[in-house]
């Protein structure tokens, strides 16, 4: 089944998709496709920056299914590469822009209690 | 030299027939995506296909959209994968989810992106 993914690296965001089955090093080609770095520059994990995944595991592995990562709502993972140094860059993912704040009558009303005299 | 002209779409971003191409956003926000999802987008398309600068071969194809924001294009982007799967589909289309903040900033997006 295919899964939809945003591979986000600062200010980068690459819209793909895969399988379910598809491995780590499988999504690292693809990148290095695109990005013309080599899979073993590359490091994918997930987007707190807590799990790094592993080139041998399939997508699945890492909660990418088919249910969870849709089309309309692709689901992230983080991409670093490789230092001058040896050592992966830390993990940084830039923000999107910020939508202006919404007007006070557009937000979610809380129910007033009117004192009734 | 004869050159080829591949008509299967060539890997990664450079030349006219890539997989893929960059949608940069007002504020430098890189998007990569597969040029025919892009495509859905008709004024991506006619700038790409029919813009004064051709792109060579080993440059990327990149259209720079400097009046969408990030947050918008972001939602755009997923709104081609989306309309790919269901646009010939018969069963039940699932809605698009757009938070109501992004909502107006997606809008005019789509509007001058023509999708």
């Amino acid at each position: 089944m295919d899964v939809f993914l945003m591979v986000r690296r600062k200010k980068t965001t690459i819209f793909t998709d895969a399988k379910e089955t598809t491995t780590v090093r499988e999504l690292k080609k693809i990148i290095q496709g695109i990005m013309k770095v080599e899979p073993e520059n590359q490091q994918l994990m997930n987007q707190d920056g807590t799990e790094v995944f592993d080139d041998d595991k399939p997508l699945s592995e890492y909660g990418l299914s088919a249910q969870s990562a849709r089309a309309q709502s692709p689901s992230t993972v983080a991409l670093v590469f490789r230092q001058e140094n040896g050592e992966f860059e830390p993990l940084e993912l830039t923000p999107l822009s910020s939508p202006p704040e919404l007007p006070e009558v557009m937000k979610p009303q809380e129910p007033h209690q009117q004192d009734v005299n | 030299m004869a050159s080829n002209v591949p008509s299967v779409p060539s890997e990664g971003l450079n030349g006219p027939n890539s997989m893929y191409i960059k949608l940069i956003a007002a504020d430098g926000h890189e998007f990569i995506v597969k040029r025919n999802l892009a495509y859905y987008a008709k004024t991506v398309k006619d700038m790409l296909e029919s813009g004064p600068v051709q792109v060579k071969e080993d440059e990327p194809s990149v259209v720079h959209l400097k009046k969408i924001p990030s947050n918008a294009l972001i939602v755009v982007c997923s709104y081609f994968a989306y309309k790919h799967i269901y646009i010939n589909a018969n069963t039940m289309i699932p809605d698009f989810p757009i938070a109501l903040r992004d909502s107006l900033d997606v809008f005019m997006a789509a509007d001058f992106l023509r999708c």
